[in-house]
């Protein structure tokens, strides 16, 4: 379903953070992204919602190459991507349940539907009494709830999560990967960029671990613990 | 508001200060370019009265010195006059009435019976018959030598070339004033952009077509458009009355009237939405264009 081809990316004219990336996300496949800070991880990331473009290599999604995908064509695709952003981005004026509606908003969803919808997941990740708060006056561990419900609200394609466990309880992170893996397994690719080992091991999938800019596959968390650093080794 | 100008997805802060100064600064334009298009309107309409109250008329003045030949000429271009068409009444000016237009240059009592003043005939043409100006002043100088004809054409044109020339720098103003707003309009768009780049690159991540941007900043810079719009009228609308109220008090007749017909004074009335109009494009095609550098 997505596809990196010996991806470069660089901003502007600076160096290049991202070298010769290459991995294949299959349809309904589970991803840990590990790597230390400034790896590179969340360039990886960017490209993958379609933030950015890259400076080089095929990247292609959902049957699209993204290098040379016009711009007007770009929204549909990422209509297909949920992302929960490390800083959560939610708008701040906005209530909780019209921050996880907004994804319904912009594919253009009824009004009615919107409002099961958000109220539904609002009480699955158990802001059902917060609907009517700002972000402003919520905790980090509920907006990062809300963030996630945010972006699987749409029912993306491919959910993406920027250190989604960062800012909550180990009970409410058992949750939140809990969700993650229940939305994996009705199709939605998934990636999961995080630091932490015990979430990591907490699931058997395959690890894309990043280091210096370099992606080298994992079969799970075991195998690439315990082959550290080994590109950027080579490189240097 | 109607319904279908509002956006269908509003990820903006609905702003309480109303858009700062942008509104006033917009209200302030209306009121100049509303100015200007009223004044020269008014301008416009008392020259076209003026002109065709002048169109309508002809002087004759018979200019000899010698009175038993002046009254000859006199019945004689008279009676000439009423046989032509297209003229309406001919009369000659009494004496009195002479000694009065007089009066203001020569002194009261100064106009002495010795004096050699000319007859005068004042000519009143039809308005829908025209009258062969050169023609008529060929027949009269032979039955009348010493006729002159004035049909106020030297004037006429003068009159018209001021008018014209008040109504090119009216229209000029207009599309400075016009050109100005935009160019407002253009800066605050993009420091609104600025100001929201986050929500805007949260709303594109979500799969927000610019569309959707642009239909949000259309939205708000439309009401700041109105909003000033309403305002720059309603002080038009106190300035203009106030000066046609100072216009109205000089000497009746001295100047024409200054005064504007339903029609143009609807239009002016209606300059708000013209400014809501011209904001809302200004502002959708700003943001269309600032949005199509980004990613």
């Amino acid at each position: 379903m997505i596809t990196f081809e010996n991806v470069g990316m660089r901003y502007g004219m600076g160096p290049e953070v991202l070298k010769d990336v290459t991995f294949t996300l299959e349809k309904g496949s589970f991803h840990f992204l590990v790597g230390p800070s400034g790896a590179g991880k969340t360039s990886l990331l960017r490209l993958l919602y379609l933030a950015h473009r890259p400076s080089r290599g095929l990247i292609n999604m959902f049957g699209e190459d993204v290098v040379t995908l016009e711009r007007d064509a770009l929204p549909a695709l990422r209509r297909r991507i949920g992302v929960v952003f490390q800083d959560f981005r939610l708008f701040d004026h906005m209530t909780a349940i019209e921050n996880v509606a907004m994804p319904l908003r912009i594919a253009g969803a009824n009004g009615a539907e919107i409002d099961d919808h958000a109220k539904e997941l609002l009480e699955w990740v158990g802001l059902g009494e917060r609907m009517a708060a700002r972000p402003p006056t919520l905790s980090g561990g509920e907006k990062q709830r809300l963030a996630i419900a945010r972006a699987v609200i749409a029912r993306p394609d491919l959910l993406l999560a920027d250190e989604p466990t960062g800012n909550v309880d180990p009970d409410m992170a058992h949750r939140l990967m809990h969700l993650f893996v229940e939305l994996n397994k009705i199709g939605t690719t998934t990636v999961i960029a995080t630091h932490d080992p015990d979430l990591v091991q907490s699931i058997a999938a395959p690890v894309l671990k990043i280091e210096q800019g370099f992606l080298t596959s994992y079969k799970s968390g075991e195998a690439a613990w315990a082959a550290p650093a080994q590109r950027a080794r080579e490189a240097s | 508001m109607p319904r279908w100008l509002k956006p269908k997805v509003r990820f903006l802060p609905s702003s309480r200060e109303g858009g700062g100064l942008l509104p006033w600064v917009i209200a302030v334009m209306m009121f100049l370019c509303a100015l200007a298009i009223a004044s020269g309107l008014a301008v416009f309409n008392a020259a076209e009265a003026w002109r065709s109250d002048l169109a309508r008329n002809m002087t004759i003045q018979i200019v000899t010195a010698d009175s038993a030949a002046r009254d000859t000429q006199l019945a004689a271009a008279l009676e000439l006059l009423r046989a032509t068409p297209g003229i309406a009444a001919a009369r000659q000016v009494a004496d009195d009435e002479l000694t009065g237009l007089l009066e203001p240059w020569l002194g009261a009592g100064n106009v002495t019976d010795d004096l050699p003043v000319p007859a005068m005939i004042s000519v009143e043409l039809t308005p829908d018959l025209t009258v062969d100006i050169a023609a008529l002043g060929a027949k009269l100088t032979t039955v009348a030598p010493d006729a002159r004809l004035d049909d106020h054409q030297q004037w006429i044109g003068r009159l018209a070339g001021l008018a014209h020339g008040i109504q090119i720098a009216a229209a000029a103003i207009v599309v400075l004033i016009i050109a100005s707003t935009i160019a407002i309009v253009m800066f605050g768009t993009r420091a609104g952009l600025a100001s929201h780049r986050n929500s805007i690159e949260i709303m594109h991540l979500m799969g927000a077509e610019d569309r959707v941007v642009a239909e949000e900043f259309q939205y708000q810079f439309m009401l700041h458009g109105l909003k000033g719009g309403l305002i720059g009228i309603l002080f038009t609308v106190i300035t203009v009355s106030f000066l046609m109220g100072l216009a109205g008090a000089l000497v009746e007749g001295l100047v024409p009237e200054l005064a504007l017909s339903l029609p143009q004074a609807a239009a002016i009335v209606l300059m708000p939405f013209f400014a809501a109009a011209l904001t809302m494009i200004t502002a959708r095609m700003t943001v269309r264009a600032e949005l199509a550098r980004m990613v």
